[in-house]
This record gives C-alpha cells, structure tokens and sequence, in this order.
C-alpha cells in the first residue's frame, strides 16, 4: 500500500515538472529595443522610465568638468536627469547621424540614453535568451551577457543592474 | 522667509548660464571690439579666464564684458564673458539641485545648481575653485 502510494506520488511528480517544464517555455521577459549606431541593444522594460523625441542637440545642457561618457543633463517636468553616452560606455563606434529620441531607465536613480531609435518593444521567451556568442570590446564583456534573435538580427542585452555597479555610476 | 538670491546671467552659443552677483567684486561692460580676443586690454598674466573655455563650450564666443573676482590672495581673477543678459532676484526655493550623481561625477564642483527662466534651464555656476574659495562638502553656500 505504502509503495502504492509512493509510485502515485513519483508520478504526480513527474506530472507536476513537467507541467513546470511547460509553463517555464512561456515564461518571458520583455525589452525595449533600441538602434544606438547601428548597433541594436535590448533594454528590459522594468527598468524603463520613459521615451522621448530629442527636439534638437541643445536639449541637452553640458556639464563641465564631468568625464566625456557625460553627455550632460535634461530637464524633464522638474527632473534633473544626467544624460549619458551609451556609444562610449558600450564603445560603439559613432556614425554620422543625430541621436534622435532619448531613454530614461532607473534603478538606484534615474538617467537617459540618447539612441538613434526605437525599434520595438518585444517579449522574448527565456529560453530564446542566450549566453553571448561574440564579445567584440572589454566594454561590452562588462555589460553585455546575453542575446536574443529579433528579425534575423542580434540584439545584446544590456545588464542594467550590472552598469549601475560599475565605475560609470559609482 | 523666503531667501532671493542677485543672479547674473549670461548666455553662450545658446547655453543659458548664471552665477551669483555677490561673488563677483566688479562688472566691466563693453569692452567693444574684442571679439573672440581677450589678449588687447586682459594680458594673459594676469589670471584672466574666458568663459567659454571654461564651461568647455564649442564654437566662436564673442567676449564683450569681464567679470572681477577675488581670490584669497586678494588677487583679481578675470573672466571674460559674452554681454550680461539680465541680472534677476532668484527664490532660492526655485533652485533645482545638482543630482548626486553629478556632484560626485563633477571635479572641480562648477555646477551647483539649476533654475527654470523663461522656459530655458539655466546653470548656476561657481568660480569658487578659481578663487580659492570654500565650497562646503560640494555645496554651494547660500
């Protein structure tokens, strides 16, 4: 009888695993993906503040005597929010063209990104997430672990909570 | 009470500046003709500073008017700036604080606070660094 049960139980288990096995595959994580000279970054959305269109370069004020990964500061309803340079922390190389909508994330507090644009906002199945195949630069080794595919494209996921324990925040 | 504060202002290739009259000893306008030059009436030896370079603005300034200050050694620093736009009383209640982060990232602490005038921010900046003056812990004193 005991055995009985304890074969009902193993299956029950089985049962259950692989009922978590399934609902695993559909859990997913959401990104905001973003073209910073032509190179396209996944931002996951619950660090994401807001959007907004760039009216023209003067919209952001310099602050002397700040390392050049700061850009400056913008001023948004009251906010004071420093403005910071992905391309340099993520030492992507620049192309010639504007920066066109900026990206305000917060973790311990806020700042914003300047990107050329916003693709999409797209949730990736966490089995679709990968470890990064190519790191090409230190810079991104530090930031940047995984990947997912999105269009025939690759897009690096930025680890938020890892830039806001490096020395560009500190 | 609410504290008001004399604020001069300037404005730089569209970058809206201020800085706090009482820290200035003198205001020489007009010092026409000197365009983008300082070097005529300001010998170079004399501790003399343009604006523009310090705030690291790119683009041609033209310098019209110098601001004297003081330092510790009762020695005049010179600053060459654009003309004086306005000169306003500020509630010190609409300042807008430097966020942490910058007061940490910022060496030497130049920036130390922001105001909203007519729609546009405007920096409040400090010479206190030339002047050898004390800024306590990064804050600006008011």
């Amino acid at each position: 009888m005991k055995d009985k049960t304890s074969v009902t139980e193993i299956l029950q288990e089985i049962d259950k695993m692989s009922t978590n096995k399934e609902q695993e595959d559909h859990i997913t994580k959401e990104f905001l993906i973003l073209d910073c000279h032509s190179r396209l970054i996944g931002i996951q959305i619950e660090y994401l503040r807001e959007v907004f269109e760039l009216k023209d370069d003067n919209a952001i004020s310099p602050i002397p005597f700040t390392p050049s990964y700061i850009l400056g500061i913008i001023h948004i309803r009251g906010e004071i929010i420093p403005v910071l340079s992905l391309s340099e922390i993520l030492k992507i190389e620049e192309k010639e063209f504007s920066l066109l909508k900026l990206v305000v994330i917060e973790n311990q507090f806020k700042i914003a990104f300047p990107v050329k644009n916003i693709l999409d906002m797209k949730a990736i199945k966490v089995k679709e997430i990968r470890a990064i195949r190519d790191i090409s630069t230190k810079a991104e080794e530090q930031f940047i672990s995984d990947e997912f595919d999105y269009n025939g494209k690759q897009i690096s996921v930025m680890d938020i909570q890892k830039f806001y324990l490096s020395n560009y925040i500190l | 009470m609410i504290k008001e504060i004399d604020v001069l202002l300037l404005d730089i290739n569209n970058k809206h500046i201020g800085c706090k009259l009482d820290e200035v000893e003198k205001v020489i306008s007009d010092i026409s003709g000197i365009s983008g030059n300082t070097d005529v009436i300001l010998p170079r030896n004399k501790g003399v500073y343009r604006l523009g370079d310090l705030l690291k603005i790119q683009g041609m300034v033209t310098y019209s008017s110098v601001l004297l200050l003081e330092n510790e050694l009762k020695k005049p620093v010179i600053i060459a700036i654009p003309a004086i736009t306005d000169i306003v009383k500020l509630k010190t209640s609409k300042i807008l604080a430097v966020p942490e982060y910058l007061r940490k990232k910022q060496d030497p602490f130049f920036v130390w606070g922001f105001f909203m005038n007519k729609n546009d921010i405007t920096m409040l900046i400090t010479f206190a660094y030339l002047t050898n003056a004390k800024v306590k812990d990064g804050y600006h004193e008011l």
